[in-house]
């Protein structure tokens, strides 16, 4: 078993180390497809990681191929999501950006009108608005001159799943 | 039945035990500060699940292959899947809970006809976000109250150079 998780690090390692590079060497628009690719492309190098760390250095994982398969993957995309948790936390959160915001102020501290003259909250929601709309999560129609919102069917499946766990946990509007 | 897959079964189960309880905690007590109760109840529930991981793998499956090897071994592998597990519905619940794409989905279901940009934002209230978000900043102790101002503690600051590198790093621009 520790064969598993070793190879699922190994090939974890690997995907940060073929990502990485589209990254720093250019300005990426696609961020999450690109990845997904990435993750994609070295999840076929699992199945010898996992044969390679065991023989070599453990010998001692036996079982079925398939639940070793499963486990491997299991693992490693495991490993992928707390990394894109990881990245989004940082390339996406406003909070976050409200700490840079205030820590890069003189004396570092703001009121949150100053803080919102530097980094506007309603500007974030204007362009989430218009990312969802890029893929179609929201639909518009124009009617009397005014563009209007709604759901895509994908969008109100989501709408109607998170509101229902919303309210399942209790959670409050929340966003 | 494959024992790797008798073993899987069990982790499962093991993180199933933590949603039911967590999930129950949230309905009974609105904790105000969830996310660091999500954490404090990971913390002491994975030695918890993991004896009772162990004792039913004894009981059921006796040499499946996540409990084979010495005590370390399996101590270590138990608590890095769980880690995984527990980092995959954390990743889930700050979607559900945090995301302001999800808000807007909402939203917009729930106004049941098309709205404008300007009813979106009413229904979605920025401004009341803006200030919950600035508030749990200041619950989590990066930040701090001085007067009307908010100041950044030294743990805020340390958290906000570390995300203002990863920006430069991976070449995002300001972002937010």
């Amino acid at each position: 078993m520790l064969g598993v998780m070793v190879a699922a690090i190994v090939v974890f390692l690997v995907f940060l180390v073929v990502h990485l590079p589209f990254f720093l060497l250019r300005e990426v628009k696609a961020r999450t497809r690109t990845m997904t690719m990435a993750m994609l492309v070295c999840t076929p190098l699992l199945w010898p990681a996992y044969h390679f760390v065991n023989e070599r250095w453990l010998a001692s994982d036996v079982g079925g191929t398939a639940g070793i398969v499963i486990f491997v993957i299991v693992a490693f995309t495991f490993l992928w999501f707390g990394y894109l948790q990881f990245y989004f936390s940082f390339e996406r959160s406003p909070s976050l950006r409200f700490l840079v915001e205030i820590m890069e102020s003189e004396g570092g501290a703001l009121t949150p009108a100053e803080l919102q003259a530097r980094f506007s909250f309603e500007d974030v929601f204007r362009r989430r608005v218009g990312q969802m709309a890029d893929v179609k999560l929201l639909l518009t129609e124009t009617r009397d001159g005014t563009v209007r919102y709604f759901n895509s069917p994908k969008g109100d499946l989501v709408g109607r799943g998170c509101w229902w766990v919303k309210k399942a946990m209790r959670l409050g509007s929340g966003g | 039945m494959n024992q790797a897959l008798v073993s899987l079964a069990l982790i499962a189960g093991a993180m199933t035990v933590y949603l039911i309880v967590h999930l129950v905690l949230f309905r009974a007590f609105l904790p105000v500060e969830r996310w660091i109760v999500l954490k404090r109840m990971y913390a002491i529930a994975l030695p918890l699940i993991t004896i009772a991981a162990r004792s039913s793998s004894a009981c059921s499956a006796r040499d499946s292959d996540f409990f084979r090897g010495s005590d370390w071994t399996y101590l270590l592998c138990a608590l890095m899947f769980l880690w995984l597990l527990h980092n995959a519905y954390l990743m889930f619940y700050a979607f559900i809970d945090r995301s302001i794409s999800i808000r807007t989905n909402v939203e917009a279901h729930l106004a049941g006809t098309p709205v404008t940009f300007e009813e979106l934002r009413r229904r979605y209230d920025t401004v009341q976000s803006y200030h919950r978000r600035l508030e749990i900043l200041r619950e989590a102790g990066y930040l701090e109250k001085d007067g009307e101002r908010y100041r950044i503690t030294p743990r805020g600051a340390s958290l906000a150079r570390g995300v203002r590198w990863l920006k430069q790093l991976y070449r995002l621009g300001l972002g937010g």
